[in-house]
């Protein structure tokens, strides 16, 4: 019934936007490999000596690179534990108000991360520890905590309860019904909150910044600052070294079978 | 026996929640409320509620509240521009179409915000890759960085996913075949989306709209790169206040004015889709 032309038309708008979509990523990575230190148009050229200057001349970007490490790996972890008991005990209490329990295990993914993060900076001014590293953990762990929960509770709710019963009658101990029955079915689901709050607390910005001294400025703090005042390639390069490390992490994590489930 | 064993593992899985309430009190619930009292005091201590006030009568601070509201309501509708034929190619399109398409709207979503807004510098640029091309075809240069234009284009770009997966889901309940019926029986494609279409769409495109609009006004990132201290908007005024300008109160005030509104927005948003079970199913 479509004529031909708005067929092609129809393709052409849907092109555009995709083009819209990758455009911004993309031309960083192209800049990384562009000898000059203006992308222009026509492109010309290929080089790796950006990938030098930012990770061997300066060192503006390697120990923010070991802080967000260090610093995404100490929350992550903190954060799988809590978020995985406070899921087992959402889901498997008997509890009055479960809905006001699970809001507000979950408000923290609707709040402005800056705000938590201003919020943080008055607590620690108030009690004078504004800048310790392990205030910037708590941080980082208020505002990663629920995507474990999240995860962990809905991959319980595909759980039938009445298989560690049927372990537990079978007379295994409660112990060692939980260990061996209930663990091994909802640990992609831990696996997979797990990695998702280790993304997140490596890409954090705002919350870092107002907590974060020059001491333990993240990778992300560090390419914000560096931007404010030189957005040439070196910060190109950098920025694709974290884009290429983003992105494995999420491969990983959809082989893990996690961003399907929390696809709403 | 068995009676007994059980009420012991209820203790345990009540008090396996109780880290993560220490932990949300201690760093959420403290802090939120330490962010009300210093909205409501001036530098001196004293009760007040000029930090409020400053948004209705301050001139600049009301330019800024303006500014934001300005910029989350044309991300809204650019994104929907944008996500309409993007959800329509998504939910009618072959299963390749749906896989590159679906990929393609969360891949900005999936890379980090510095690097996004990293991008959009080196493409908007007033020397950047957009002017370039432009002036080799030999048309007028566009200026775009420190503009809300930028800031609003910006975000329409990481926050398109969230509406192409409302429209989409809304798109999927509907049945072809009225669109279909209704241009067997003569009506004309404009018609045909207005009085069928559209009206079916609704609860989604609401959904859609809420959900952009709420992340819209607090993101910080985006307005902070792009925007800066030119197009300054309600996150980056807080951020400002709170470090360089040290006007904790100023800082307190416009927080809870954006939590208010956000957590309103999200409220209605949340209501929205859990009274449409298939996420966006049309209300009969």
């Amino acid at each position: 019934m479509r004529s031909a032309v708005g067929k092609w038309l129809g393709r052409a708008v849907i092109a555009a936007i995709v083009v819209f979509l990758l455009a911004p990523t993309l031309v960083v990575v192209l800049f990384s490999f562009y000898p000059s230190a203006y992308l222009t148009f026509p492109p010309h050229g290929f080089t790796l000596k950006w990938y030098h200057q930012a990770l061997v001349q300066n060192d503006l970007f390697l120990h923010p690179l070991a802080t967000s490490a260090v610093l995404a790996l100490t929350s992550a972890a903190i954060a799988t534990v809590v978020g995985a008991l406070a899921a087992l005990g959402l889901v498997r209490a008997p509890l009055e108000h479960r809905a006001l329990w699970q809001g507000l295990f979950l408000a923290p993914i609707l709040m402005p991360t800056l705000i938590i993060g201003f919020g943080l900076m008055l607590l620690f001014l108030r009690i004078d520890t504004l800048g310790s590293w392990w205030g910037l953990v708590a941080g980082h762990v208020t505002i990663i905590v629920a995507y474990v929960t999240q995860s962990v509770i809905a991959s319980l709710a595909g759980l039938d309860p009445a298989l560690e019963e049927a372990a537990k009658t079978l007379g295994s101990s409660p112990r060692r019904a939980f260990f061996r029955v209930t663990l091994p079915q909802i640990a992609p689901g831990v696996v997979a909150g797990a990695l998702f709050a280790f993304i997140m607390s490596f890409d954090e910005l705002a919350l870092t910044l107002l907590l974060a001294t020059p001491d333990t400025t993240t990778l992300p703090v560090a390419i914000y600052s560096y931007v404010q005042f030189d957005s040439g390639p070196t910060v190109a390069a950098i920025a694709t070294i974290l884009l290429v490390l983003t992105l494995g992490l999420l491969l990983v994590l959809q082989r893990v079978g996690g961003l399907r489930r929390r696809a709403y | 026996m068995a009676g007994a064993q059980l009420r012991r593992s209820d203790a345990w899985l009540r008090a396996a929640m109780a880290p993560q309430v220490l932990l949300l009190v201690a760093f959420f619930v403290v802090p939120v409320v330490f962010i009300v009292q210093a909205s409501l005091h001036d530098k001196t201590g004293a009760l007040t509620a000029a930090n409020y006030a400053a948004f209705l009568f301050d001139s600049y601070d009301r330019a800024v509240v303006g500014r934001t509201l300005g910029v989350a309501l044309g991300t809204t509708l650019l994104a929907l521009v944008l996500g309409y034929p993007l959800a329509r190619a998504i939910a009618r399109g072959s299963a390749f179409t749906r896989w590159f398409l679906s990929g393609a709207v969360f891949f900005p979503l999936l890379t980090s915000s510095v690097v996004r807004s990293f991008g959009w510098l080196v493409l908007l640029a007033d020397s950047g890759l957009m002017n370039d091309v432009l002036s080799f075809f030999g048309l007028p240069h566009l200026r775009l960085v420190f503009t809300s234009l930028g800031v609003t284009i910006a975000l329409a770009q990481v926050l398109l996913p969230f509406m192409v997966l409302s429209l989409a889901n809304a798109l999927a309940n509907i049945d072809p075949a009225v669109e279909e019926a209704a241009a067997t029986l003569g009506s004309s494609p404009l018609r045909r989306f207005m009085r069928v279409t559209l009206p079916m769409l609704a609860p989604g495109i609401l959904a859609g709209s809420l959900l952009v609009f709420a992340i819209a006004i607090s993101s910080f990132v985006t307005p902070a790169l792009i925007g800066g201290p030119r197009a300054e908007v309600m996150a980056t005024l807080i951020y400002t206040n709170a470090t360089q300008l040290g006007n904790i109160g100023l800082a307190s005030a416009a927080s809870l004015i954006l939590l208010v509104i956000t957590v309103a927005l999200v409220s209605l948003y949340y209501r929205i889709v859990l009274s449409t079970p298939t996420g966006g199913e049309p209300a009969r």
